[in-house]
């Protein structure tokens, strides 16, 4: 007989060994190499070091955590966009619908007609402003694409 | 933030406080990292870990309900996080504390203790993963056993059996492959 499945339980003095095992000990020179090694492990190990972490981690942490949050936010945003566009499309071909049906479309056409002739005229109105209205357009998209590049964390 | 029991970060925390989210991660960053650093051997491989253990833990704050202690779910999430890591190390360090390390010689000046820390380490590199792991936990201070037996899904005493199969392998291996 000898003492292998009991041998690290005696080495790191989780129970004593009993008379017997002490016996076997003395006599089996096996079973003391086992025990002499299964000691020295035990020592060697509980002298460890406690590994240190770097101190990066904790703000890598974070900011790994805050860029899934806003990914997140992204998404929900993108899915309550979507979601509204549906909603939008479904309320304006309800509507044709109902217009088709009830002959309204005609009247729907001339009040049309009528707003495309406003709007033309506003345009050739405001044709000679269009310089400064293109500027105001680009500083504003080039205001917007550096929100998104900061909010994305500086990354190209 | 410090003075704050677990429960009670845990509740800021689903609040979407980033301050008692940063208190957590200081609280258990010593284990977390001591843990995975010491199963799978390189520092920049456990850096990297340590933070998907803790992303895991901010994805899964909002539906942990409490059943089991924070640091159980931690450690259940530590366990999952080593066990699907592919990569195997080539050796680990044995780094020895030096105040211990001298006391460890001078109670055995025999033992050629850098061998046999080389040897070591050696040896638990070739230990599988939950093995590893194991050692690692049952030699970092901090760690409760109960707490390890719940978040491996087993019985105590079957977690004990465990760690002392995994440790005569460890010897195994060092009587034989390394002599």
């Amino acid at each position: 007989m000898h003492l292998d499945d009991e041998v690290e339980a005696i080495a790191e003095g989780a129970r004593d060994a009993t008379r017997e095992e002490r016996l076997h000990l003395a006599q089996c020179e096996a079973c003391a190499r086992a025990l002499a090694l299964a000691t020295r492990v035990h020592a060697t190990l509980q002298a460890q070091t406690m590994p240190e972490p770097p101190p990066s981690l904790v703000g890598s942490v974070l900011s790994h955590a805050r860029r899934e949050r806003w990914r997140a936010e992204q998404r929900l945003d993108l899915v309550f966009n979507v979601f509204v566009g549906c909603a939008v499309s479904l309320g304006v071909g309800a509507v044709w619908l109902v217009l088709s049906a009830t002959g309204l479309m005609t009247l729907g056409n001339d009040v049309a007609s009528i707003l495309v002739r406003v709007m033309s005229e506003t345009v050739r109105q405001s044709l000679p402003a269009l310089p400064t209205y293109a500027l105001a357009v680009t500083v504003f998209l080039s205001g917007l694409a550096v929100w998104w590049w900061a909010e994305r964390g500086f990354e190209m | 933030m410090p003075d704050l029991t677990d429960e009670e970060l845990v509740s800021r925390c689903k609040d979407g406080s980033d301050e008692a989210f940063a208190e957590l991660v200081r609280r258990y960053r010593n284990l977390v990292f001591g843990l995975i650093v010491r199963t799978v051997g390189d520092r920049q491989r456990a850096e990297d870990l340590s933070q998907e253990v803790f992303l895991r833990v901010y994805r899964g704050l909002p539906y942990f309900r409490g059943a089991a202690r924070l640091s159980t779910w931690l450690y259940r999430i530590v366990i999952n996080v080593c066990l699907q890591d592919r990569s195997s190390p080539e050796r680990l360090d044995v780094t020895l504390d030096e105040r211990r390390a001298q006391q460890l010689d001078s109670r055995d000046e025999t033992a050629a203790s850098f061998e046999l820390r080389d040897r070591l380490g050696k040896a638990l590199a070739r230990l599988p993963a939950p093995q590893r792991l194991l050692i690692a936990a049952h030699y970092l201070k901090g760690v409760q056993y109960e707490e390890l037996a719940e978040a491996f899904g087993m019985p105590l005493g079957t977690v004990k059996t465990h760690l002392y199969r995994a440790k005569r392998q460890l010897r195994v291996l060092l009587e034989t492959d390394y002599k």
